[in-house]
């Protein structure tokens, strides 16, 4: 029996339909185990963004050595498994030029964007996943997927542009019910058809689409500019329908992931150490199985209040709050929530590496962009702030290695990575951020 | 007159060029200028333990002001014990089990209201509130000016000059955002690297007609360049140009140099850029009866000390309201009490008298500097102040506190828009109909639940 990558589950789950589409098995690949045995093509690289606010601990993250095989540092101990499929850069900074540093805002704006925001929780551009989105995603079912491990539908990095963001799914039921819910038809049935609503939907669209050209005949130049902003949602929109109208090509049964039960989701450690894992299991198949090929996970807000019962203060508060211990020369109590913030990133790559995909694993065919807002939060700088890239993006970026960036501009990562996920781009970001430097030694 | 002899000089001529040559050898009575750009700016507010930021010293022998006891800052005629455990409760973590994200904006509205009525901002009408004390500094030694040349009030200098006025440091000497070894204090460390980072610069330039090092009539400009201060990894980088703009943050005074120690005149009014550490509070600081002290080391470098009386109501105003709830940062935060810290500058209130009321309304202040060479231009056209991208309502709270604490009539609230919120994210206090004992705790979901 022949099958294809399109192969989809049915079933009900707690009586409601379920459809899920499969990982890349070993079947659809051909004999090297990296393209696809139908279609010839790729595997398909995924790109995803790891948040997590008020930065690190240098003192206990920064390796002394740089290049390969840097040092091991006890705030990067979860990562230490993975080590070979990351790489730590150091030292780059966000150079805000006639803007302010916003709190919690310029730092991880600049590096999503590659520009210092004039405005406060605007961005000035969009973020880079929907950059990269725009070009990576065409025929998945979702341009991109955000998730927010806090439970607050307001931690949410990604965006078009201004102050809105993509809202993130926030449970890891809501999770599972956007990846696997309904809204699939099952293509393995003979008498397969478009989802009636899918159709009405495109159907709109295409009205919509005549009047847009005829408006755009009669309004002037600014106008335009608006309308093709807007338009750009709605031709997103097109490409989703136009990707469900299409039949996949092959069906088979395998095995179904039963749903999460309901969880309480909050910021407290402890919940997060439950529900991250599941979340980012969830997230991992959803990649695994092409539904997106973009994921944007923040792990809470950049003034983070991820806290431990127990604790009088969350991790914002005692940043600001607790003296720095002259005996080891860092703050030990916010010490603790970096680390946990690094913990959490370590679940969520784990669950990419654990899931095998042709010649490596998922992870080996993605690229993670994990990044803060911050080098020292207790002073809301902006230099030295930490980054970490995770997966070798199908064998685009070399691993294992600690950059020091030397001062540069955050936008040289940025760069980087829309290198590497293919973007034709040698220059990114704008004013001083503006950069034509990526970080060449693990570009390959 | 000129010198002619055919292509070769004359003897007359020769010899009147050797004696110029001879008499210009020491240039030192030539016009000269140096330019600084300071690298760090903070309160000079000396630290009396000899280490860390928080340790009990000479100058705060209890140590460091601890955090504000709640339950009895809360605690009004009006505000029963039950509605105060109800804000502590709902200020806490968890509430029931559920993440409580409004915590810090419930506890801020709560803080806002604690005057003799339920309806009044006691940010704003300090005065209707009892002064609840704070631990004020209690040392002998403070850095600073004798500036009503009075060696028989005041504190003593670390080189042991008496009568050095610097109450702003026994009102706020004892805060945990201000205490530490010189430029290692919270504030100071999060200003400065604000400040290197691009919010403000200041520059200095000193100029003479004889010595760069004993001259008695030289010049000393201090003032905002609207130029960043460009610095590298380690930091700032010496010999940049920047720009003066001579505005409302510039002043130039008359100085004289003894052995390379710079001293100012007193001028009536000293003004440069204030001390700060986010947009919202970054402006001009004006000091009555200023002066400046600075000291060139063999480096090149300078330090420096500068001082003089700040009217206390701009003070209290701007650091209650950089932003319309940062009093809610300074009391939750920063372990500060915004009322104590009202009733304390009233009472250090030592200079400017005001001749209606016969009160002072200045408060004698000193602020340490270091600075490395720059070079300070005098641009082709005016410079101008970058004016700070801030909203106008903390504007608006600094003048009703200034029209409250003059008049003595409360000022009610102003009508805010539910949520209103600018500036400053550690702390988003919520409006004032916040103070309604049963207002919501927002669980985790962003719901509304209603605390028990």
């Amino acid at each position: 029996m022949k099958f294809d990558r399109r192969i989809l589950l049915r079933g009900l789950c707690q009586g409601a339909a379920v459809t899920v589409a499969l990982p890349f098995l070993d079947c659809f690949l051909d004999g090297n185990g990296r393209a696809l045995a139908a279609t010839g093509k790729r595997i398909p690289t995924r790109f995803g963004t790891y948040f997590w606010g008020c930065g690190l601990t240098k003192e206990l993250y920064l390796p002394k050595k740089t290049g390969l095989d840097y040092d091991a540092t006890p705030q990067l101990s979860s990562l230490e498994p993975y080590k070979k499929k990351i790489n730590l850069v150091s030292g780059l900074r966000a150079i805000v030029d006639d803007s302010p540093n916003y709190q919690h805002w310029t730092g991880s704006a600049a590096i999503s964007t590659g520009i210092c925001p004039t405005k406060d929780r605007q961005f000035d551009a969009q973020t880079i996943d929907q950059t990269i989105a725009a070009a990576i995603s065409q025929g998945t079912r979702y341009k991109s997927i955000e998730v927010a491990f806090s439970g607050n539908k307001g931690d949410s990095v990604s965006s078009l542009g201004g102050p809105n963001t993509n809202p993130p799914e926030v449970s890891p039921l809501g999770l599972y019910t956007r990846l696997f819910g309904p809204g699939f038809q099952d293509p393995s049935k003979g008498d397969w058809k478009p989802d009636p609503q899918v159709l009405v939907q495109q159907s709109a669209l295409s009205v919509v689409a005549e009047d847009r050209k005829r408006m755009m005949q009669y309004v002037g130049a600014n106008d335009r500019a608006r309308m093709d902003q807007y338009f750009t949602s709605v031709r997103e929109l097109e490409q989703t329908i136009a990707a469900e109208l299409q039949k996949p090509e092959i069906v088979a049964n395998v095995t179904i992931p039963s749903a999460p039960s309901e969880m309480e989701v909050n910021k407290s450690v402890p919940v997060l150490r439950r529900v991250v894992p599941v979340m980012s299991q969830l997230v991992a198949l959803g990649l695994a199985t092409d539904q997106t090929r973009v994921i944007n996970v923040s792990l809470a807000e950049g003034a983070s209040t991820i806290f431990m019962p127990g604790d009088p203060k969350p991790f914002h508060q005692a940043t600001h709050e607790e003296p720095i211990d002259p005996a080891v020369g860092y703050q030990p109590v916010t010490s603790h929530f970096s680390t946990y913030s690094m913990e959490f990133f370590a679940m969520l790559i784990k669950a990419l590496d654990d899931i095998n995909e042709g010649d490596g694993t998922l992870l080996d065919h993605s690229l993670l962009l994990a990044y803060t807002d911050t080098g020292f939060a207790k002073l809301h700088t902006v230099d030295n702030i930490p980054m970490l890239l995770a997966g070798s993006a199908s064998g685009r970026v070399k691993t294992g290695y600690h950059i020091a960036g030397g001062d540069g501009p955050v936008s040289r990562v940025g760069l980087t990575v829309q290198q590497a996920m293919g973007i034709p781009i040698d220059s990114w970001g704008a004013g001083s951020m503006q950069t034509k430097k990526p970080v060449s030694e693990i570009l390959v | 007159m000129t010198c002619s002899g055919g292509g070769s000089l004359s003897k007359a001529c020769l010899t009147m060029v050797c004696s110029t040559v001879l008499l210009g050898t020491p240039a030192l009575a030539e016009p000269w200028v140096r330019g600084y750009v300071l690298d760090k700016y903070e309160p000079a507010f000396y630290y009396g333990a000899k280490t860390g930021t928080m340790a009990a010293g000479t100058d705060c022998p209890k140590g460091t002001n601890p955090d504000n006891n709640y339950n009895v800052v809360l605690k009004t005629s009006w505000r029963s014990q039950a509605e105060v455990d109800d804000v502590l409760r709902s200020a806490t973590l968890q509430v029931n089990g559920k993440f409580n994200s409004n915590r810090e904006q419930r506890l801020s509205a709560a803080l806002r209201y604690r005057g003799f009525r339920r309806d009044i901002d006691s940010w704003v009408n300090p005065f209707t509130a009892p002064d609840p004390g704070t631990q004020e500094v209690t040392g002998k030694i403070a850095e600073g000016f004798d500036l009503d040349h009075n060696p028989k009030t005041g504190f003593t200098s670390p080189d042991g000059e008496m009568g050095i006025d610097n109450n702003l440091y026994r009102v706020m000497g004892c805060n945990m955002s201000y205490r530490g070894i010189p430029y290692t204090a919270y504030l100071s460390t999060r200003g400065n690297d604000k400040m290197l980072e691009g919010l403000f610069t200041i520059v200095v330039r000193v100029s003479g007609n004889k010595d760069p090092m004993n001259d008695d009539d030289a010049t000393v400009e201090i003032g905002y360049s609207p130029d960043h201060i460009v610095k590298n990894s380690v930091g700032v980088i010496p010999d940049y140009s920047y720009k003066i703009a001579k505005t409302t943050q510039y002043t130039k005074l008359k100085a004289k140099i003894k052995n390379g120690v710079i001293e100012t005149e007193q001028v009536s009014e000293l003004r440069l850029p204030e001390f700060a550490w986010f947009e919202n509070n970054r402006g001009e600081a004006l000091l009555y009866q200023g002066r400046i002290r600075l000291t060139v080391g063999g480096d090149g470098r300078a330090s420096g000390l500068l001082g003089g009386y700040r009217d206390w109501r701009d003070v209290y105003g701007k650091d209650t309201f950089d932003t319309s709830s940062s009093a809610g940062t300074r009391e939750t935060y920063y372990r500060e009490n915004q009322i104590g810290k009202y009733y304390s500058f009233k009472r250090n209130a030592d200079g400017v008298r005001d001749p209606k009321t016969g009160k002072n309304i200045g408060i004698s202040a000193a602020y340490r500097f270091t600075a490395v060479p720059a070079y300070v231009i005098d641009p082709s056209k005016p410079a101008r102040i970058n004016e700070p991208l801030t909203s106008s309502v903390p504007g608006i709270y600094r003048a009703m506190f200034a029209k409250a604490e003059m008049t003595k009539v409360i000022v009610p609230d102003p009508v805010r828009k539910k949520g209103e919120y600018e500036g400053d994210p550690d702390l988003r206090d919520s409006s004032p109909d916040s103070k309604s004992p049963k207002s919501d705790v927002v669980a985790n979901n962003g719901s509304p639940q209603t605390s028990p």
